[in-house]
Formats: structure tokens, C-alpha cells, sequence
């Protein structure tokens, strides 16, 4: 719709008064209408590409109407009229030739406009998701006076706030006009009236927090300040996007009642219609009430209230008018004196940082991964686009090339290279803005499919991308300066000629090659073969890396083992209860049919994050940071669980049911665990102490295989297992190895979970190769991303190849006839032609192979079992895009051999 | 453009459908599109562009007229259209142009015969 206004400005302004507003309506409902009767987005496709076709003729037809009326109403003047014409009719003519030119060479204007299509419609479509993520601003009101402010991490480094610091930086009531925090890392479960318990993505607020950034909710009401307090009934703000999904835009929302996590939650108000998190991209379904912590969050979550230790709130300040960041900063200052003094243990040294409103995206420590990751996308796009206009830029100088002689023939009839120059100008701008209407069509198709797309994580990741002004501009400045600059630079040597030189050259080659203009082109294909090669090695390097993984060898047998995690916490059971009801779920799936082994686990293979404990080790350690301890990832497992997932076992036991709680403390360690600190694979007996549990030492029982702790494909990583009998679990997840298929086991795993208690939220349920395939979600969208890109722009590459070719074969018939007639046969002169450009794709292929190599590292952290410099891979790419390049030189340059010798020479 | 008011000239397929559709009654520009695509089973969808530029060139070629909304129920802040006597006129030279045409069709067995229309 956007678009289509955009198309009526290019209509007259009386048509466009008359009829635009109609225009709209008919189309929206037709639209409304299609999308009604369910229509298949390619048939949405082609009805908004016969509307815009229809508008743009319509457009184009009342120009020329207009055009006539006025010069029909001037007969006297038809005398010289173009120069006599004011400006705005001699534009209107100029537009009519132009588009009739264009329609003139239908083959061309197909080409430009489906290069600059694609081109500007990857572009503006990864400029649309990049902005929504990192740069579209965020709606607050005055953001200059807004600050962030955050205690330093352990490590130093600006982090995350414990809520009495808040409360501290709360008083300086003569800097700010009003502090805020928000808890972003928060879940609960919610519990519809009917239906299954879901695991939502929820934010716990101040009551200052939303006043704070200047925003107001829809409906209802945000936070008062006794919610503020852990004794208050706990307030629920459902967000806009919420309430319109889950309750249907229920306009008496406010004081119903939800359950979340076992806790009985009152809705006082909707969130604004334009925010919904405070990281962009992911959307929160409820803000909570801090008096909502306990209740919700469970007493863990409720303690942070009081705890210094911990830090989980971000703070949103506002300077008071006149107030600046340095004087906020002296005053913060003088809070982390005060408080490393008061609370010396957690506190000493800890400096507190105050950062602008506009220095912060989403927090510091994920802005240093965000910009880069948003960079590189845009960087490939940038890459296609280049391929794109040099393609263009080729085109166009072909064709430039192809028309001196009309333009000799012009300038002989009197015409002044100034009106050349102005009817190319008008009819690069033509191309650019039908080829940037097009790309944007396009970009908005493609982010549709994108935003369908729903990445597999636990969050609701759920980014607004959408064709909005800023990416029309984007698109509009990219389009028309690919176009006109692009289309104009070649087109403006073609007029600076004399007449004589022009007339004489019928483009037959009797002229000698102007040696800029082929050395341009040269240049060009160079360019493209570079780029597209570097491009496909970077997807290949992926693809290759994403085959190895999904082959590799785990040291464990994922087949037939069903994975399921529950949470018991979240759904209100505390301690006692809920490890007694885990045991339950346990026992009953072990006995559903088609179940072998059960077991239990607080973490499972390649999970990327999960907790680690710091070890004192034993005198035997042989390698150990200073004072012999150590930071080592761990789980807590039933003695089952080796078996079901068929982990092998190398020295020692494995657990039993008698390693229970107050038996003698066991653990058994991978094989990684045991070579790095004590230099051998066999520790039985062995010994280790959990660092602040001076007496209590764990006895080393067994050493099993290593497998992927975080990642597939990592370097085995020190792993420590331990009964769960000893260790308290709140989340578990069942690994159930089947005899059968076990996706028949998962739907009656679900019902007796259901049927035990159906508050329990039962997250990642699934295979568990269905598991592996998700730990691979980065490397395989990033493979997907880079190889579309690299297929675009080879294509697009072989495109430019080929017309070049075909293009100097044309023109050079003469001289291959002349070669022919003197003795050379076809095949030496389609060799020729074959060799001049393959010594072209040579060069660009060694540029390409030296742009990989620097492009590469930047994939390392993305790579599986595959190395940036992998010589199948750099070797295969290139040998293809030589091959391909090959193929679209030779299917051209046949037709130079194939040339009609008395024909040729006759001319 | 004048040459519409001329009955003999054939009508541009867009023109005869609004025309076909106006000699019911006046109706505005979004009632036309919705009344054309009805009566044709949908085989016939006039594009925006088209449908509006065809009204306008019609009224200044006098084959339709701008009208008062007619009734209670028409919205007052659409533009209605009524079809003129010359506009009727060229309707039915174009409609007998085309039963001409088709039988002649029928008479060289392009089209079936038909027992009786």
C-alpha cells in the first residue's frame, strides 16, 4: 500500500486528487479480498504486480495526455517547440521518449530491470531486518536526556545491576527526574483455561519504568509504586501484541486474571502499541510487578530483591533538564564508593558506568555482538550489490555502444549534446526507479518469508520487519544512485563524439576497439568474478561444514533416544515436592510402551549454555590454575543415563542407585576432564572438592567418552557428571532411549505429564536428532544466507559474462572474418574469443581466492569440523565458478566461428 | 477526446463493461469494479489505473456523467456516475456490433450454433 501511494505521486497531481484516495480503496479491498480466500503468496505476488504495472501505465498515459493538451493548445509555437517548452512539458516529453525507448528494447529493459531488482531487493529486504534489529530508533520520548546505567561485572566490564544498587541510584532524586529498572531474563508458565501450560518470555518492571522512558500504556494502567513491594498483590501489564494475539483485542481485559507459574496475576493495563521488549527483537507477553518477583519468579527469583550478589536488573535513568552525563556520572561515583565500603564483599571496587541513551543498543555486551553480526549481512548484500552494478554498468555500456550511431545521427540533425545527455539522464532515472519499485516489491516478499520463517529458540523472537519509510529511502538513494550513476557514466562516452567518426561507424569493427572502454569492461568482469567466487567459497566453507557435523561421530548414538525437558519450579513445586514428582514422571514413562531406558539429566549434549562449579582438585592434579582449581561445566544425571544414550565407558564404574544423597559423595568425569588435570585417562579414585566445601571431597569413580558439551564439533571439553540423587534438579530433561521409532513415544510422554500435573511446561520435546539439528541452527541459516547471495551473484556474474562476450563477437565479426579468410579455422577463432576471457576470469579468480582468504577467518566461530583455509573447498569453488565461467564464454563465442565468411566481408 | 462522442467507434473493452454496467443504474467507481468482475464470473478485473482513467476520458467524451449519490444508502463522499444518451447510444452500436460479429462467427462455425438465443 506504501508503495502503491508512492506510484500515484508519480501520477498528475488533478488525476491523483480525483482519484488517488479511490485508487487505494479498490486495491486494499481486492487485496483484503485475496487474502481472505487464503491466496498463495506468488498470486498475492502477481496481483500486486499487475496493480502496479496498471498504475504505472495509467501514469505514464496521463502525462502524455497532458503533454499534448498543452502543446495542442500552442499550434503557433510548433516551430522549435522543445526549445521553446518550459521545463516541466520538455520533462514530460522527455519521460514519454524515454519510456518508449525503453519499450524499444524490450531485451535490455528486462535485463537492467531484473539486475537492478534483484540487487536493490537483497539489499533493501537485509537492510530492513538489520535496521529493525540494530538501528530503527526506539520510541522514546526526548532520548537525549535518557541514560543507562550499570554496575561492572566481576571482570569489570559494564553489566548487569543487583536491585539495592537500583534502589541507590533511585534516591539521586537531584540529578534525574525518575529511575527505572527492568529484569529482561525472565519465563513463566502460563496456564490457559484450556489448553496446554505455555512457557512465555515475560519482563519484571518498576513501577517507574515505562513513565521513565516517556511511554504510556494502550489501555489501563502501568505499575503503581506499592507494587513495588515484594508484600503487594501481583500486577500483570499484558503487551499490545499480546492482548491482540491471545485475547483477541478483549476490550474488558483489564482486572481479569491470568495464571503465571502457579501465582494468580491480575492485568491492570496493556503495554504500548510500540514497544515490547526492552531488547528489540524479542517481544516480552506480560510485564510483571516487582511485588509479581516471589510469587512468579519463585523464591529465587524473589531473593534478588534484597541481594547485592545478584545482578539481573537494567537501569533506565532520565536527566532532569540541564543535567548532564558527566554529573550523573561523579554522582554514581560517589554510590560505588559508598556501597564497596558499606559491602565490602560484593561490592569492593565495583565501579558503576553511566552511558548515553543513544551509546546503547540493547546492553554493551550484547551491542559487541550485535553490530558485527548485523554488519555482515549487510556487507554480503553490499558485495551482491556491487556484482549488480558492474553488471549494469556493463549493460549499459554495450548498449551506450551500440547507439553512437544513433546519437551521431542526432547530433548531425542538429540536436545539442546537452539534450543527449538529458534524454539518457531521464532515461537512467526511468530504469533506476522501475528497477527500485521492483527491488523493494521484492525485498517486502522476501522479509515476509523471513519473518514466516521462526528460528528454533526458546524465546519469542518475533522482529517487526517491514518495508517502512526508512528502507524506502534506503532503497530509493540505492536505486536511483546505481542507476543513474551507473547508467549514465557509460552512456555519457558514447555522446562525446563527432558527428563524422560516429556516422562512419556502423559498429562493425571498421573503427579500431576503443581501448578504455574494453579495458572497462575488462575491470568489470574481473570484479564480478571476484566477488561471486569469494561469495560461494564463504557458502561452500558453510555448507561443507554443515554436512561434516551432521556426520560426525558424537561419541554417543542419538538414534532412537527421545529428549524431553520439564520444569518443575515453573510450575510453582518447590523443593521436596518437585523432585518427588519428577521421580513420578520418571516411573511412569519407563512404563510406556516402546520405552527401553529412562533417564534423567539437568543437561544433555550440545546445550550451549548451562552452569559450572569451581573445583579444588585432589595433589595427584598434575595441571591446575593457580591453587589447583578449576571451572568445570557439569550435570546431574540418573544412573540410567549413560546407557540410554550408550555413552562408553573407559575406566571404573558408572552410577547406581545406591549413590544416593548422604551415601559417599561419587562423580564421573569425561575422558577430557581426566587428561588435562591429571594427565591420564584413568583417575578412579581420584579426588575433588567443591571450592567453599572445605571437608566434603568427591571420589572420581569412573571416566567416560568425551562428547559435545556446548557445540558439535568443539575440542572435548572437561565435563563433570554427578548423581542427581546427590544434586537437587528444578529443570530435567528425559532421555529416553526407544525400541521403536521415538517420535511415537513423544505424544504419550506429553499426555502423562499432562496427566500428572498440567501446570508443568514441557519445553524442546522432540528427538533427540532433532536436537542436534537445532545446535546447528547458526552455522546452517548463516550457509543458507551467504550461498543464496553467492548463487545470486554468480548468476548474475555468468549473465555478465556472457553478454560481454556475445558483445565483442558482434562487433568483431569483421576482424574473425578477416582471420577466418586469411586461414584461421572457426575453431581457432572461437578459441581466441575463449581465451581472451578466460584470461579475464583467471585474474578475477586469483583476486577472488585472495578475497575468500580474507573473508574467511570471519566464518571460524561459525565452522564444524571444516577450516576456514580448507583446500576442498577453495580448490572445488574455484575450479566451478572457472567451469561456469567457461560455459557462458564458450555458448557466445561459437557463434565467432560460425561466422558467415562472404557475408561478413561483403559489409 | 472527442472521438468518443462518435456512436460508431468501437469502445475500448473497459469503457463497454462500465457502460454495460452504468445502463443499470449510477454507481460509484468501486461499485463498477465490484459489479463488472460479478456479472463477467470474475473473468473480467479492471485495474485500478485503468477503471479510473477510463471514467475520466468517458466524462470528457460525454459517454457518462458525475452524478448526485442517489438514495439514502450511497455514500455521500464517493463520486457516482450515471450513463448519457450518447453514452447508451454507443452502448448498443457496440452490443449490436458484437451480436453482428458473433453470429457472423456462428454462420462460419467458429462458434457453435445455437438453437435459440
Amino acid at each position: 500500500m506504501h508503495l502503491l501511494r508512492i506510484l500515484l505521486l508519480g501520477c498528475p497531481p488533478g488525476f491523483r486528487h480525483q482519484y488517488g484516495r479511490e485508487i487505494l480503496e479498490l486495491c486494499e479491498t481486492r487485496r483484503r479480498r485475496l487474502v481472505a480466500n487464503g491466496a498463495q503468496p506468488m498470486a498475492v505476488a502477481r496481483f500486486w504486480w499487475r496493480t502496479v504495472a496498471d498504475v504505472s501505465m495509467t501514469a505514464a498515459a496521463e502525462w502524455r495526455d497532458l503533454a499534448r493538451a498543452r502543446l495542442a493548445s500552442r499550434p503557433s509555437e510548433t516551430h522549435h517547440n522543445t526549445q521553446r517548452l518550459s521545463m516541466y512539458d520538455r520533462l514530460t516529453l522527455d519521460i514519454r521518449d524515454g519510456f518508449k525507448r525503453l519499450a524499444g528494447s524490450p531485451g535490455f529493459t528486462v535485463a537492467a530491470l531484473t539486475i537492478l531488482a534483484l540487487g536493490i531487493g537483497a539489499n533493501a529486504a537485509i537492510f530492513s531486518a538489520v535496521d529493525a534489529l540494530a538501528f530503527r530508533p526506539l520510541p522514546f520520548a526526548r532520548p537525549h536526556e535518557l541514560v543507562h546505567v550499570y554496575q561492572d561485572s566481576d571482570d569489570g566490564r559494564p553489566s548487569s545491576n543487583a536491585y539495592p544498587a537500583y534502589l541507590d541510584v533511585a534516591a539521586v532524586t537531584d540529578l534525574f527526574s525518575g529511575v527505572g529498572a527492568v529484569m529482561p531474563e525472565g519465563t513463566a508458565t502460563l496456564v490457559p483455561a484450556s489448553g496446554e501450560a505455555v512457557l512465555l518470555h515475560v519482563e519484571f518492571a518498576t513501577s517507574s519504568y515505562l513513565p521513565v522512558l516517556g511511554l504510556q500504556p494502550f489501555m489501563g494502567r502501568w505499575f503503581g509504586s506499592t507494587e513495588d513491594h515484594s508484600g503487594a498483590a501481583p500486577a500483570a501489564v499484558v503487551s499490545y501484541d499480546a492482548w491482540k494475539r491471545r485475547f483477541g483485542r478483549d476490550p474488558n481485559i483489564l482486572g481479569q486474571t491470568v495464571r503465571l507459574s502457579g501465582a494468580t496475576v491480575t492485568i491492570v493495563g496493556v503495554g504500548p502499541a510500540n514497544y515490547d521488549s526492552v531488547v528489540p527483537g524479542l517481544a516480552a507477553e506480560f510485564w510483571l510487578s516487582i511485588s509479581s518477583l516471589g510469587p512468579v519468579g519463585g523464591a529465587f527469583r524473589g531473593a534478588t530483591l534484597t541481594s547485592r550478589e545478584d545482578h539481573w536488573f537494567q537501569i533506565v535513568a532520565r536527566l532532569k533538564p540541564g543535567r548532564t552525563v558527566q554529573e550523573a556520572q561523579a554522582a554514581m561515583n560517589v554510590i560505588a564508593e559508598r556501597v564497596g565500603r558499606e559491602f565490602p564483599e560484593t561490592d569492593r571496587g565495583r565501579r558503576i558506568t553511566v552511558l548515553r541513551s543513544n551509546e546503547v543498543r540493547v546492553h554493551p555486551e550484547i551491542d559487541a555482538v550485535l553490530f558485527p553480526a548485523a554488519g555482515l549481512p549487510m556487507l554480503l548484500a553490499g558485495l551482491v550489490l556491487v556484482v549488480a552494478c558492474s553488471n549494469l554498468a556493463n549493460l549499459l555500456l554495450v548498449r551506450g555502444a551500440a547507439r553512437r550511431r544513433e546519437f551521431g545521427v542526432r547530433l548531425a540533425l542538429g540536436a545539442s549534446r546537452a539534450q543527449l545527455v538529458r534524454a539518457l539522464l531521464v532515461e537512467s532515472v526511468l530504469l533506476a526507479v522501475s528497477g527500485g519499485a521492483a527491488g523493494l516489491l521484492l525485498a517486502q516478499w522476501m522479509l515476509t518469508g523471513l519473518a514466516a520463517a521462526r528460528l528454533p529458540l526458546p524465546m519469542v523472537f518475533a522482529p517487526t520487519f517491514s518495508v517502512d519509510a526508512r528502507v524506502m529511502v534506503f532503497g530509493i538513494v540505492l536505486s536511483m544512485v546505481t542507476g543513474v550513476a551507473f547508467g549514465l557514466w557509460p552512456a555519457l562516452g558514447s555522446t562525446r563524439r563527432d558527428v563524422i567518426t560516429s556516422l562512419k561507424d556502423a559498429g562493425d569493427g571498421t573503427e579500431p576497439r576503443r581501448r578504455s572502454a574494453t579495458a572497462v569492461r575488462g575491470a568489470l568482469i574481473v570484479v564480478q568474478v571476484a566477488i561471486s567466487l569469494a561469495l560461494l567459497t564463504g557458502g561452500g566453507l558453510l555448507l561443507r561444514s554443515v554436512l561434516v557435523a551432521s556426520r560426525m561421530n558424537l561419541g554417543f548414538d542419538p538414534a532412537s533416544v527421545a529428549v524431553m525437558t520439564i520444569d518443575v519450579g515453573q510450575a510453582g513445586q518447590r523443593a521436596e515436592a518437585g523432585a518427588r514428582l519428577i521421580d513420578d514422571i520418571r516411573d511412569r514413562v519407563s512404563r510406556l510402551p516402546g520405552v527401553d531406558r529412562v533417564a534423567l539429566a539437568s543437561r544433555i549434549p550440545l546445550t550451549p549454555f548451562g552452569p559450572s562449579t569451581s573445583l579444588v582438585l585432589d595433589e595427584h592434579a598434575i595441571h591446575a590454575p593457580a591453587d589447583r582449581s578449576a571451572e568445570i561445566e557439569f550435570t546431574g544425571v540418573t544412573p540410567e543415563y549413560f546407557a540410554a544414550l550408550q555413552l562408553p565407558l573407559r575406566h571404573g564404574r558408572l552410577f547406581t542407585d545406591a549413590d544416593r544423597r548422604g551415601a559417599e559423595p561419587v562423580a564421573v568425569v569425561s575422558e577430557a576432564m581426566a587428561r588435562r588435570f591429571w594427565g591420564t585417562s584413568d583417575v578412579v579414585d581420584r579426588r575433588y572438592r567443591h571450592e567453599g566445601q572445605a571437608d566434603t571431597w568427591v571420589r572420581i569413580v569412573g571416566v567416560v567418552g568425551d562428547v559435545p558439551i556446548q557445540s558439535p564439533g568443539e575440542t572435548p571439553r572437561p565435563f563433570l557428571y554427578r548423581p542427581v540423587a546427590q544434586r537437587m534438579l528444578n529443570t530435567a530433561t528425559l532421555v529416553v532411549r526407544t525400541s521403536g521409532s521415538p517420535s511415537t513415544v513423544l505424544p504419550l510422554m506429553r499426555n502423562e505429564v499432562r496427566s500428572i500435573n498440567p501446570l508443568i511446561p514441557m519445553m524442546d520435546v522432540g528427538t533427540m536428532e532433532n536436537h542436534i539439528q537445532r545446535s546447528l541452527v547458526l552455522p546452517r541459516t548463516a550457509m543458507q544466507l551467504l550461498l543464496g547471495f553467492a548463487v545470486l551473484a554468480v548468476a548474475l556474474a555468468c549473465v555478465g559474462v556472457y553478454s560481454v562476450v556475445a558483445f565483442s563477437v558482434a562487433r568483431r565479426r569483421r576482424e574473425m572474418g578477416v582471420r577466418m579468410a586469411v586461414g584461421a579455422s572457426s575453431r581457432q577463432v572461437t578459441r581466441l574469443v575463449v581465451r581472451e576471457m578466460m584470461t579475464l576470469v583467471g585474474i578475477g579468480t586469483a583476486i577472488g581466492v585472495v578475497l575468500a582468504g580474507l573473508l574467511a577467518p570471519a566464518l571460524r566461530s561459525l565452522l564444524v569440523g571444516v577450516q576456514p583455509f580448507d583446500a576442498v573447498t577453495f580448490i572445488g569453488v574455484g575450479a566451478m565458478i572457472v567451469l561456469v565461467a567457461a560455459i557462458s564464454t564458450w555458448l557466445p563465442a561459437r557463434q565467432a566461428g560460425r561466422a558467415d565468411l562472404a557475408a561478413i566481408l561483403r559489409t | 477526446m472527442s472521438k468518443r462522442t462518435e456512436p460508431s467507434a468501437p469502445l475500448k473493452p473497459a469503457a463497454f463493461h462500465i457502460l454495460l454496467t452504468l445502463s443499470g443504474g449510477p454507481c460509484h467507481g468501486l461499485g463498477i469494479a465490484d459489479e463488472v468482475e460479478e456479472i463477467t464470473g470474475g473473468a473480467v478485473q479492471l485495474p485500478p489505473g485503468t477503471l479510473y482513467r477510463s471514467l475520466k476520458e468517458m466524462t470528457a467524451g460525454g459517454l457518462i456523467r458525475e452524478t448526485r449519490a442517489p438514495g439514502s444508502d450511497a455514500d455521500p463522499r464517493r463520486r457516482y456516475y450515471a450513463i448519457t444518451e450518447s453514452g447508451r447510444a454507443a452502448l448498443q452500436a457496440d452490443a449490436a456490433r458484437y451480436d453482428r460479429l458473433s453470429r457472423l462467427a456462428r454462420k462460419r462455425g467458429v462458434l457453435p450454433a445455437q438453437a435459440q438465443s
